[in-house]
C-alpha cells in the first residue's frame, strides 16, 4: 500500500500546528501521536515503548507542547547474535502547536505500557460557555 | 505475495541528520514487495505490523516485539511446526469516545507476526513477558543446540 507521504508539510516548520493540519494522513515523524480533545482537555498520546520515562523530556513554551527523549540501543551480549533488528533506537523530538490556550499549571503526564499520555486542560478562556437568556 | 504498509516514519526519526534515510527508506519500499513475503499481513488494510527484534544467545532466543499500548490478554503466542507466531489486536481505549480527534497517527487493529524456529527449541519452556509496551519472549534452546566445550585430556 502506499501512503501519501507530504514532505514539505511535515519538515516545513518543524512543528505540527495540529489543527491546520487534520487531514494529513500519517506523519512522518516520530513517535506516532494521537491528539484528541475530549470535553475540556486536549489528550495527546505517543507510543514509546521501551522508553524509560526518565528519558522523556516534556516542555510548554509558547503555546508548543514538545516531547523529547532518547531510547538506548539495546547491548547484545558477547557472543549473542542479533538475527533480525527492526526496533529503533537513539534521540527524538516531536512538537506540537497548539492554536488555544492551555491550562499550564494544570498539565499531566504518564508513561503506561509503552504509552505517554499527557493531559492539557484548555485555558479558563477558551472553554465552552452556556449563555443564558434573560 | 502481499503488499506490506510502508512507515516512513521510523527511518525518518533522526531528519535532518538522516536525510538520506529517506531515499534508502524509498529503496527498501520497493525491496520489500520481493522480500517481505513472510509477513503475514493477510488482514489487509486494517492490519499493521509491529517491529521484532530477534536476537540468539548461547542458551536461547529472545525474542521482542513493539506493542506500546495493547492489553497482555489481547495478545496470542502459539507455536505450531516450529512456527512461533505472535498476533493480536490493539484497540482503541474505550472512555475515549465522546471526542473530536485532531491528529491519528498510531495504529489500532489486529496484527500478526510469524517465525520459522529451529526445531531444537524447549518448546514446553518458552516464556513471555510484557513490559513498557515490549513483549519479550524467551525460547531456551535444547540441550543439544548449546555450544559445547569438550575437554580433551592428552595422554
Amino acid at each position: 500500500m502506499f501512503v501519501r507521504f507530504d514532505y514539505p508539510k511535515t519538515y516545513g516548520s518543524c512543528v505540527n500546528d495540529f489543527f491546520a493540519t487534520d487531514r494529513m494522513p500519517v506523519s512522518a515523524q516520530y513517535p506516532e501521536l494521537d491528539v484528541i480533545e475530549q470535553g475540556n482537555d486536549f489528550i495527546v498520546t505517543a507510543e514509546l515503548p521501551g522508553v524509560k520515562k526518565d528519558d522523556v523530556k516534556i516542555t510548554f513554551e509558547n503555546n508548543v507542547l514538545t516531547i523529547s527523549g532518547s531510547r538506548k540501543a539495546k547491548e547484545v551480549p558477547e557472543g549473542a547474535q542479533q538475527l533480525l533488528s527492526e526496533l529503533q533506537s537513539g534521540d527524538f523530538s516531536r512538537s506540537i502547536k497548539f492554536r488555544q490556550d492551555v491550562n499550564t499549571a494544570s498539565m499531566a503526564a504518564e508513561m503506561n505500557d509503552g504509552i505517554l499520555t499527557i493531559t492539557l486542560p484548555k485555558a479558563e478562556s477558551v472553554k465552552a460557555k452556556v449563555i443564558n437568556i434573560n | 505475495m502481499s503488499l506490506v504498509r510502508w512507515n516512513p516514519a521510523r527511518e525518518l526519526a533522526t531528519w535532518p541528520s538522516d536525510l538520506f534515510g529517506i531515499q534508502r527508506e524509498i529503496n527498501r519500499m520497493f525491496d520489500n514487495v520481493f522480500r517481505y513475503d513472510n509477513r503475514d499481513d493477510d488482514d489487509g488494510f486494517n492490519a499493521w505490523t509491529p517491529a521484532v527484534d530477534i536476537a540468539e544467545h548461547d542458551e536461547q532466543y529472545l525474542v521482542e516485539v513493539e506493542l506500546p499500548g495493547v492489553n497482555k490478554e489481547d495478545v496470542k503466542i502459539t507455536l505450531e511446526n516450529n512456527i512461533l507466531t505472535i498476533r493480536g489486536e490493539k484497540k482503541q481505549e474505550k472512555e475515549t469516545r465522546k471526542e473530536s480527534y485532531h491528529r491519528v497517527e498510531r495504529s489500532y487493529g489486529s496484527f500478526q507476526r510469524s517465525f520459522t524456529l529451529p526445531t531444537t527449541i524447549k518448546s514446553d519452556k518458552i516464556d513471555a513477558a510484557y513490559k513498557d509496551g515490549i513483549l519479550q519472549i524467551t525460547l531456551p534452546k535444547a540441550e543439544e543446540a548449546k555450544p559445547k566445550q569438550i575437554e580433551v585430556k592428552v595422554k
